[in-house]
């Protein structure tokens, strides 16, 4: 035991804790009661009134999460994603000058192909005929070509 | 045997009431208004008292009493019994007591303590100390009470818990946060002071 819990063990300490025991216990009135009682009907009706609002509003609330987080976890991605596919796609040309170029150098070759030699010829060959043989005008034919 | 029998019906009474009073904290966690009712019953002495000695205007007295059980009943459901419930309620009244007299900014008179080394023991020849007639010599509880009143809340908060409430030290240290040697010491220093100022009283009657 320490020094000061042999003090507090002592007569008089003790004499005085039996003084301070013996003070005269102190009631509340009725009518403080009744105020208590008005009061604390008050707080539970407040409580009660919370507990029904919270029991209809829980489901709507979750209802509410689960449709937030579907869209999060399905609908989101799928338009990301379609999004990404068209950034994919390759860019258009840049001239339309030299893909309408393009375009018809590929049908002068098939043109070629075909009033040299019929089906059979590929356009590259074509091609090569057509820079052998001596060209006499930017024209498509020659004399040759034509037996005259 | 009588006594064995005695000692078993009191035992069993014990747990009874144990186990009735953990059946009423469960409703009131359940804010249950009717046992709520009781729980006030079985409370509100002790808590007016309390109350009624740290907040010396009775009608303030009374407006705190009702806060206390008020909040009691707000927060019944975060109740965890980690503690006794008498402890929580006490514990409630406590930080009330010393908001409203914060708020009023109420100091007491600096009361010189009695030097508690060198105090004087209290020598009881006199009859008056036999604790069974206390009761009734009501000048004297006046005298007690007001030097309750002079003492600082500290002080006086220790004195009203461990010698009136019969709260253990680790109780009150636990409800006031502070260590247990600190609640031995004011509760030594309070003792001390009251015990100086019994005794002047005293010395004072005889004399007349």
């Amino acid at each position: 035991m320490s020094e000061l819990d042999g003090k507090l063990a002592s007569s008089s300490q003790q004499t005085v804790a039996r003084l301070v025991k013996a003070l005269p216990e102190e009631t509340p009135s009725m009518l403080w009661r009744s105020t208590l009682n008005e009061a604390l009907l008050a707080q539970s009706t407040r409580a009660q009134r919370k507990r029904l609002i919270w029991r209809f509003a829980r489901p709507t609330v979750g209802l509410s999460l689960a449709c937030v987080l579907a869209v999060a976890v399905f609908v989101l991605p799928v338009s990301r994603h379609s999004q990404a596919g068209l950034r994919d796609t390759p860019p258009a040309v840049s001239s339309p000058d030299s893909l309408a170029a393009g375009l018809f150098q590929i049908h002068r070759d098939d043109v070629r192909a075909v009033d040299l030699a019929g089906t059979g010829l590929n356009p590259i060959e074509a091609t090569d005929e057509q820079s052998k043989a001596p060209a006499t005008s930017q024209d498509d034919y020659s004399e040759s070509d034509l037996d005259l | 045997m009588e006594m064995c029998i005695g000692d078993l019906r009191f035992t069993r009474s014990m747990q009874t009431d144990s186990a009735s009073e953990s059946a009423l904290i469960d409703r009131c966690r359940k804010q249950d208004f009717e046992a709520f009712g009781k729980f006030v019953d079985l409370y509100q002495s002790r808590v007016f008292g309390f109350v009624r000695r740290m907040v010396p205007n009775s009608e303030e007295a009374a407006d705190v009493t009702q806060e206390v059980f008020i909040k009691a009943f707000q927060n019944f459901t975060r109740f965890d019994g980690r503690s006794s419930v008498r402890t929580w309620l006490f514990r409630i009244a406590y930080h009330l007591c010393v908001d409203r007299a914060r708020k009023q900014d109420r100091t007491p008179d600096q009361v010189a303590l009695v030097d508690a080394e060198e105090g004087e023991s209290i020598d009881l020849p006199d009859s008056r100390w036999q604790p069974e007639q206390l009761a009734v010599d009501s000048e004297l509880m006046s005298v007690v009470e007001a030097a309750i009143l002079s003492m600082s809340e500290k002080l006086r908060s220790v004195l009203l818990l461990h010698d009136r409430e019969d709260m253990q030290y680790e109780e009150i240290a636990q409800m006031l946060e502070v260590p247990v040697g600190t609640v031995k010491s004011r509760l030594f220093l309070a003792r001390a002071h009251l015990q100086n100022v019994v005794k002047s009283y005293l010395e004072i009657e005889v004399s007349k």
